[in-house]
């Protein structure tokens, strides 16, 4: 497709009358014309595949420039997420959002030892009690024996 | 002393407390985390967690590490 021209009337001059700015000798005249017409057309195919590259060149443009946008736009958000990071280590905030994990882990960490030696402890008066259980119980059987052989 | 240096420095004596069980280091950060609770700009959940901490510590009842319990 061709672009639209400023000035429309060379065009309508050249339809409406193409000799009209032309003053050739006679004899050499249609020779030159078709010449001419040759060029023109030459010209008109040199347009148009300049007129394509240019398009091709402008959409691999526009999209390189979609493309930098759009890497521009992560690097501004990383940036503002690395400054907040910054301004939380400048205002001391980091440290204190440490310490205060630290000691809310060192309440876990007590708690969690103290449920662990009272489930040792358990597990030792389980033992214990099962050793008793074992020991009752051979006494019972034995003396379950000495009365079924007094009978 | 601001608001983050007792912090770290209750963060420092506690860690060395934690790696040595040094009394001292306990006593000391129990101390740091007192200050830390008497500060006003302190929510109530965090100042509480400070005062348990600081008790635990003043008393030695800090124990060792769950798993090597």
């Amino acid at each position: 497709m061709l672009a639209p021209l400023k000035d429309r009337d060379i065009l309508e001059r050249d339809l409406a009358d193409p000799q009209s700015d032309l003053s050739l000798p006679a004899p050499s005249g249609q020779r030159q014309l078709d010449r001419m017409v040759a060029e023109v057309a030459a010209l008109r195919h040199a347009l148009r595949e300049s007129r394509r590259v240019q398009r091709k060149s402008a959409t691999s443009a526009t999209r390189r420039i979609v493309s930098q946008i759009n890497e521009i736009n992560r690097l501004k958000a990383q940036n503002q997420n690395l400054q907040q990071k910054l301004a939380d280590y400048q205002s001391g905030q980091a440290i204190i959002e440490l310490g205060r994990r630290l000691v809310e882990l060192s309440e876990s960490n007590h708690l969690l030892s103290q449920s662990v030696q009272r489930v040792w402890f358990l597990e030792k008066t389980l033992q214990a009690a099962h050793s008793e259980f074992a020991s009752l119980a051979a006494e019972r059987d034995a003396l379950l024996q000495q009365v079924q052989a007094r009978s | 002393m601001g608001n983050s240096e007792l912090w770290a420095g209750a963060l420092s004596l506690l860690l060395i407390h934690h790696e040595t069980g040094c009394p001292h280091s306990a006593l000391n950060a129990a101390r740091l985390l007192d200050r830390i609770g008497e500060m006003e700009n302190l929510d109530d959940a965090t100042r509480c967690l400070c005062e348990r901490a600081s008790t635990r510590l003043s008393n030695g009842k800090e124990l060792s590490h769950a798993c090597a319990a």
